[in-house]
């Protein structure tokens, strides 16, 4: 069963984060976070997002490829980015 | 860890630590040369003290609030005023000061000693204002050269190689210390000397009045003696034995070098030495290092505000005076048009003087925000603002005007009335003199300056304000004095004493001068572009008329002709768009600018496109702009709080919110397209953040 429909909601967030724990993230760190609708990838699409995704992450092979393992794609809305410290912008998809 | 290092122990393995002055310095004593005294507080020290202290991060967040490349001057002195603070309010750690003290208390006793930077980026052949800054943003810390000062008969500074001609050398010099010669104080002599022969090709003597000598404190410019006013203050044989020092240093050095020396009786001491580096290196559209280099002395300023003053102020009053006197009905054709060019000619002329003169003013502020700030150490960077507001400036006199008017509308409901109902033949004589008065005085309101040449004239703007005005208190009952603001004074004076103390209390006088003069030198050139305006809209009229007749087609080209040349001016403002970018809508949520006036405040946002959308104006809303002009501040006593795109703590906006106790943020980019008519705005004066929109994401 998909964590999604256990759920029952596919709206998520995602958050983006170059902090590095360090004093200087408060000027240098920028931070998005991205809201959208999330849903499995299945079928033929699968093979090949699933490989884009292992070219990034290649330790993470047999994880991924477990049959008790979700490939998840958010279609994401909006961006909500943080940066300097205080500095707040939305970017909503346009469509 | 090493701290503080003495010149002799200096090695190659300690050039980063020492900075470029620091290890030439060293350089030169090894080499054999005459050196005072030197020690070096190393960079490390500086890194330490930015580490414990946890000044590194505020120095970064501070410095990060805004791209450099996008700062305008004043705010680049703003940030340096409030990290210059910060290093005020953190002493030294006790473990190093006590190091320092100790090194430096056994090396010069009770000897004067002359401070002086020395970063590892200065003296590189290539450094440049950007350069110079790049090296600031990375903070990678300075060391600091100590030398006893050497009391010397005459000094000067010598160029081994001409920037201007390889053949020859340069030699500047001056009686007294060498600080005269270096801040141009002191007029020096000066000989060009054949590199090859060492022999003089020219001397040109100065007119040598002054020099500068060591104080009980410092030091001080006085009047040369009179036995040595006509004597240059080298001879020949020791022209040549400078240009010999300059000469060995470029032979040691193996580059061209720029040596500062001094002669004490006989004795030749080197007290500096960097090779030369070419000027003018300054990226031509970067004019900000223009501005901050506008520096003056307290003397300088003096001088300045007595011409300002007596001369400046009055003059433009009498011109705006002479102009409005005349009546331009009564002019033919032909002479409007020559009139027109005469308004401009004359505008532009004051214009002209308004940036050579006037600008640089307004560093009387800044001298004694520096001079506060070094004495009180204050928590708040610019506390020192509040000993200088509620002064008398013109905008302020003329918005009481306005508040007088209102007041009128306030207590009479059929006056009130008429004007809602725009029935100007129904308004109490009286009422429409007073308001004829206030626009010969100020002009009109939406007309003035940032109009342009495009400008109708109608009273219904006008009328507008004065009934929102009307229907909400009196402006002037907002405007109360800051509390303490005598016994901030008297902390502040009574740091100092004696002739110090009375030095002070000139200096405040003078930067409440500077102040009120940043708004008032606005008025006062607004009031004579209003009479070119006048004169153009005089013309405009005309044309209109002629249109269908004939007759005048002839004297009606002329006078198309000189108004037309007038719209080259660039527009007020680009259209409002919401900020796109592929496909996204981009919408701010939060926007950081510089806090430039204490206070919070919610209000619907209004923002200003064209000086038209004024009359919109409502009680409670938060004004967005993208600069308030001082013929705009009419509007400021109904704002809520202010927000501009213009940036500085001292800037006009900040000034006049702060006259009316309104939160005030300056300095966000774009903010007038990033922001909407009608949106939710939060003004945090206090840590200088707009917010936008409801509490819900």
């Amino acid at each position: 069963m998909s964590p999604l429909t256990s759920a029952g909601n596919p709206r998520v967030a995602v958050l983006i984060n170059s902090s590095t724990n360090a004093e200087s993230d408060f000027h240098e760190a920028v931070s998005i976070t991205a809201t959208g609708i999330a849903e499995e990838i299945k079928g033929s699409e699968r093979q090949g997002i699933l490989k884009l995704y292992l070219s990034k992450h290649p330790y993470l092979d047999d994880f991924a490829k477990s049959p008790s393992c979700a490939l998840i794609r958010v279609d994401a809305r909006s961006y909500y980015m943080v940066q300097n410290f205080q500095k707040v912008m939305e970017l909503h998809v346009d469509r | 860890m090493n701290w503080i290092l003495s010149v002799e122990d200096i090695d190659q393995t300690d050039r980063k630590r020492v900075g470029g002055k620091g290890y030439a310095l060293a350089l030169l004593k090894k080499g054999g040369f005459a050196v005072s005294k030197t020690l070096c507080v190393t960079s490390e020290t500086y890194q330490e003290y930015v580490s414990r202290t946890g000044l590194r991060e505020r120095i970064l967040l501070e410095l990060n609030r805004k791209a450099f490349k996008d700062m305008r001057w004043e705010e680049i002195w703003d940030c340096a005023t409030r990290i210059r603070n910060m290093f005020l309010r953190r002493p030294i750690p006790a473990e190093i000061s006590g190091e320092l003290i100790e090194s430096l208390s056994t090396a010069f006793e009770d000897k004067a000693v002359v401070v002086r930077s020395s970063s590892p980026e200065e003296d590189a052949a290539a450094s440049s204002f950007a350069g110079l800054h790049e090296s600031y943003l990375n903070i990678r810390g300075t060391a600091v050269v100590i030398q006893e000062i050497v009391a010397g008969d005459k000094s000067g500074v010598t160029f081994s190689k001409n920037p201007n001609d390889a053949s020859q050398g340069v030699i500047e010099s001056v009686y007294g210390l060498n600080q005269g010669l270096v801040d141009g104080a002191v007029e020096p002599d000066r000989w060009i000397l054949d590199r090859r022969q060492k022999t003089i090709v020219s001397h040109s003597p100065a007119e040598r009045k002054y020099w500068i000598i060591t104080a009980a404190f410092g030091v001080q410019l006085e009047a040369l003696p009179e036995r040595l006013t006509n004597l240059p203050p080298l001879d020949a044989g020791e022209v040549r034995h400078v240009f010999e020092l300059a000469l060995a240093a470029e032979n040691y050095f193996k580059s061209p070098q720029d040596v500062e020396w001094t002669f004490r009786k006989q004795d030749l001491i080197v007290l500096q030495s960097r090779p030369i580096t070419t000027l003018s290196s300054r990226k031509n559209d970067d004019n900000r290092s223009w501005y901050l280099s506008l520096h003056r002395s307290f003397e300088n300023l003096k001088l300045l505000r007595q011409k300002i003053e007596n001369e400046l102020i009055p003059a433009m009053i009498d011109t705006a005076d002479q102009l409005m006197q005349q009546k331009l009905t009564k002019l033919s054709d032909r002479d409007l048009a020559a009139e027109i060019n005469r308004r401009w000619e004359i505008n532009e002329k004051w214009t002209n003087i308004y940036w050579e003169e006037f600008i640089p003013y307004a560093h009387g502020v800044r001298l004694f925000g520096q001079i506060y700030n070094d004495a009180m150490h204050p928590e708040d960077p610019f506390e020192f603002v509040d000993l200088l507001t509620h002064s008398e400036m013109a905008s302020l006199e003329r918005n009481q005007m306005l508040a007088d008017l209102a007041n009128q509308v306030r207590n009479n409901p059929s006056l009130a009335k008429a004007l809602s109902a725009g029935q100007a033949e129904d308004l109490d004589s009286q009422f429409v003199e007073a308001v004829d008065r206030f626009v010969e005085k100020f002009g009109d309101l939406t007309c003035a300056v940032t109009g342009g040449t495009q400008c109708e004239q109608e009273s219904d703007s006008l009328y507008k304000i004065l009934l929102e005005m009307a229907a909400h208190p009196l402006p002037a009952d907002e405007r109360k004095p800051s509390r303490g603001r005598s016994a901030l004074q008297e902390k502040f004076l009574n740091s100092f004493a004696g002739e110090q103390k009375k030095k002070a209390a000139e200096i405040l006088d003078l930067a409440r001068s500077s102040y009120r003069l940043r708004d008032d030198d606005n008025i006062y050139l607004g009031r004579i572009e209003a009479q070119l305006l006048a004169a153009v809209r005089e013309a405009r009229q005309r044309i209109d008329t002629y249109h269908h007749q004939d007759s005048h087609k002839e004297n009606v080209s002329e006078l198309i002709r000189v108004v037309e040349s007038l719209d080259h001016r660039p527009a007020f403002q680009a259209p409002n768009k919401q900020e796109t970018s592929e496909g996204f809508v981009i919408h701010a949520r939060q926007l950081i600018g510089q806090p430039a006036g204490p206070g919070l405040a919610k209000g619907p946002a209004r923002v200003i496109k064209h000086t038209t959308d004024l009359a919109e104006f409502k009680h409670g809303e938060i004004l967005i702009c993208d600069a308030v002009d001082p013929n705009m501040t009419f509007v400021v006593p109904l704002a809520a709080g202010v927000v501009e795109r213009r940036g500085g703590m001292l800037i006009h906006g900040a000034i006049i919110a702060r006259e009316y106790g309104l939160p005030c943020v300056t300095g966000i980019p774009d903010v007038t397209t990033l922001i909407q008519n009608g949106e939710d705005v939060t003004v945090d004066g206090y840590l200088g953040i707009v917010t936008i929109g409801s509490s819900d994401l």
